[in-house]
């Protein structure tokens, strides 16, 4: 009986310890969600500026490029973006579901890893990797992105892939995250110009140098600030995932230090009374 | 000569400058811009280099920029750079995130 009161003691002393571990966890992944959701709102003004950009050259210009021409899709490419570590919930269970989903009626499908969970998981189902991008840590820059999105493209102007998208977790607010998978190639064309159509530019535009060559260069600008404004909502999804989860832990361990404090009262009381029997069982024998 | 130029300067990172300015001089792919009040719309490539921007009052602010397009609109201009650094000690116009890197 002793012994079992001893165990139970120690029990509550480690899962008070896990409970103190799983706040800071709570409390740093709550201070790291405020900063990615600042640096999410930091980058909005070049994104609208370049989607602008791009609106009113395809408007006005009327240009194709390769970026723009659908193919029939004979192999599709998943870039998955997870977090690197877990203890973030179903997090990344949910966005490595929302690939697999995604790529079953794909023919030939390919992965292209950003983040850890996810390369792990493919790789684990015997999927093909197109490459890995891993250790991005908490602020993704948009160097990143880029190297991203030249590979992406890479892939797609060899011939890889006829279709790219992009799978990430979209930032809904702090306690929920939304699987999605974007379509990032080819681009639907008409998406681009309903939206100058809609901000009702007139006038006629000078394009210095040739509006193709502008659109050259944009173009794979514009992939990059897409693959970069996912890669912040995502880590915003996760900071908001991993605080959440490790909230619960917290309610959790405090649940079980409750129920284990009880349950050692009552051995304690349980041994108390039984001394006191034997005593008393004593005095009475005399 | 009436009229303002509103001026954005953005990376991809964040807003560098935003504010109203007399005159934008850039150094576009085909040659030096300066771009005032009521310019026709134009969309063109930035080479590396500096794009100086000229203030109703005080000195010219002048910020180092590689990369990147600028788009002119009549009121309106926006300098979309890949990198862009305001000079030392320059103030960051209106709601500027300074922060950037610690």
């Amino acid at each position: 009986m002793a012994q079992g009161l001893k165990e139970i003691r120690r029990r509550i002393i480690s899962v008070r310890n896990i409970r103190k571990i799983t706040s800071a966890m709570k409390m740093v992944a709550a201070a790291k969600l405020r900063r990615s959701q600042q640096r999410a709102a930091a980058g909005r003004p070049y994104a609208d500026a370049v989607q602008g950009v791009l609106a009113r050259l395809a408007v006005h210009a009327g240009v194709d490029h390769p970026f723009l021409v659908e193919r029939p899709a004979a192999s599709t490419l998943a870039i998955v973006v997870t977090a690197d570590r877990g203890l973030a919930g179903a997090y990344n269970s949910n966005l490595n579901r929302a690939a697999a989903q995604l790529l079953r009626g794909a023919a030939q499908p390919r992965v292209l890893a950003v983040g850890r969970k996810g390369r792990d998981y493919f790789r684990r189902r015997g999927m093909e990797l197109a490459g890995e991008f891993l250790g991005l840590g908490d602020e993704p820059r948009f160097a990143d992105a880029q190297r991203i999105g030249q590979e992406a493209t890479r892939l797609y102007l060899a011939g890889q892939c006829d279709r790219v998208h992009l799978v990430y977790a979209q930032f809904v607010n702090a306690v929920t995250c939304r699987p999605v998978a974007v379509r990032l190639l080819p681009i639907a064309g008409e998406e681009l110009r309903g939206k100058g159509t809609k901000e009702g530019v007139g006038g006629e535009y000078i394009f210095e140098p040739e509006p193709r060559d502008v659109l050259e260069h944009l173009l794979p600008h514009y992939i990059s600030v897409l693959v970069y404004r996912a890669l912040l909502e995502a880590k915003a999804s996760e900071f908001g995932a991993r605080m959440a989860a490790m909230d619960n832990a917290t309610r959790n361990a405090g649940e079980l230090i409750d129920h284990l404090t009880l349950v050692s009262f009552r051995m304690r009381q349980a041994a108390i009374t039984e001394e006191i029997a034997e005593i008393v069982g004593g005095a009475n024998a005399l | 000569m009436a009229g303002v130029l509103m001026v954005e300067v953005v990376t991809p990172e964040r807003l560098v400058w935003s504010g109203p300015a007399e005159m934008v001089i850039a150094r576009g792919s085909e040659g030096e811009l300066g771009i005032l009040p009521h310019h026709a719309p134009l969309i063109t490539r930035l080479v590396d280099g500096s794009v100086t921007i000229r203030r109703a009052s005080g000195a010219p602010l002048v910020l180092g920029t590689s990369g990147g397009f600028l788009e002119v609109k009549p009121d309106r201009v926006t300098v979309l750079a890949d990198h862009a650094e305001l000079p030392e000690g320059a103030d960051g116009g209106a709601d500027v995130d300074v922060g950037g890197e610690e």
